[in-house]
């Protein structure tokens, strides 16, 4: 099991996707989600981004003859100005996918030099 | 920022919904674990019965493999271990499915297994115990001799 690939299914209805449990919490510098997808590696796990929408799939592949196993959860982001998405970044450990979506960093406050005319 | 992720799928509205019959069931038959308030991680098996044995699949994401404990006593298998929350205090959740904390799990193993011979392997948060079968158990050709 050490290359899994995400098949894609020829057959949109023969794949039963599973919603992995997620962990959704904020700290000071960003947005984290965390979801258990056991048996997913690093090569079988996909996270994409398109605008607001964060997309997260794995794919397990089983032996004896079983189907494989699909994971698959979509989620939009509510505010993305709040963000920096080019800085999104996703690592796999023991089956869980780790999320990290860093806030935008704030224009520090300035003056405004009044000049008289 | 409350709710800065939220779900757009709409097949995900089954899984709210699938919450909530969970969440009814869970108040008319609350479940008397050992943490407070929040719901215990219990981990999924799957088992595997062939000719010479049994493969066990213990799904822990997110346990390190040196925070899993195998041990065998008589004939009783059990795997224990624990889950650390990747939270932190000072974070702030929005959501939580996940479950964490200590778990054990044991299983009885029958007469014709042989828990000496154990072997386990641990890949991607799965923990796999293979437990052949006493040589005296499995299948054996009987050879008919003819006169």
């Amino acid at each position: 099991m050490n290359t899994t690939e995400i098949s894609r299914p020829t057959n949109g209805n023969a794949v039963r996707y599973l919603a992995p449990p997620v962990e959704i919490f904020e700290t000071e510098q960003a947005l984290v989600l965390t979801a258990d997808m056991p048996g997913v590696g690093p090569n079988g796990a996909t996270v994409e981004v398109h605008d607001d929408i964060l997309l997260l799939e794995g794919a397990v592949e089983r032996t004896h003859g079983k189907a494989p196993k699909h994971f698959r959860r979509r989620f939009t982001l509510t505010d993305p100005a709040l963000f920096d998405l080019e800085q999104i970044t996703a690592k796999m450990s023991n089956g869980v996918v780790e999320v990290a979506i860093p806030k935008a960093t704030k224009p520090e406050p300035r003056q405004i030099k009044i000049t008289a005319t | 920022m409350l709710y800065a992720l939220t779900e757009t799928n709409p097949l995900e509205k089954f899984w709210d919904l699938r919450g909530d019959f969970e969440r009814l069931f869970s108040e008319a038959f609350p479940f008397q674990g050992p943490e407070n308030g929040r719901k215990a991680f219990v981990p999924a098996l799957e088992l595997e019965e062939d000719d010479d044995g049994l493969t066990l699949h213990v799904e822990t994401p997110g346990v390190e493999p040196d925070k899993l404990n195998v041990s065998v006593n008589g004939h009783v298998l059990t795997v224990e271990g624990e889950r650390t929350p990747p939270a932190d205090d000072k974070a702030k959740l929005q959501r939580s499915e996940r479950s964490f904390g200590k778990f054990s799990r044991s299983l009885h193993l029958p007469d014709h297994y042989d828990s000496e011979a154990i072997a386990a392997s641990h890949e991607y948060g799965i923990l796999t115990l293979r437990v052949p079968k006493k040589a005296s158990a499995k299948p054996r050709a009987i050879k008919i001799e003819s006169k």
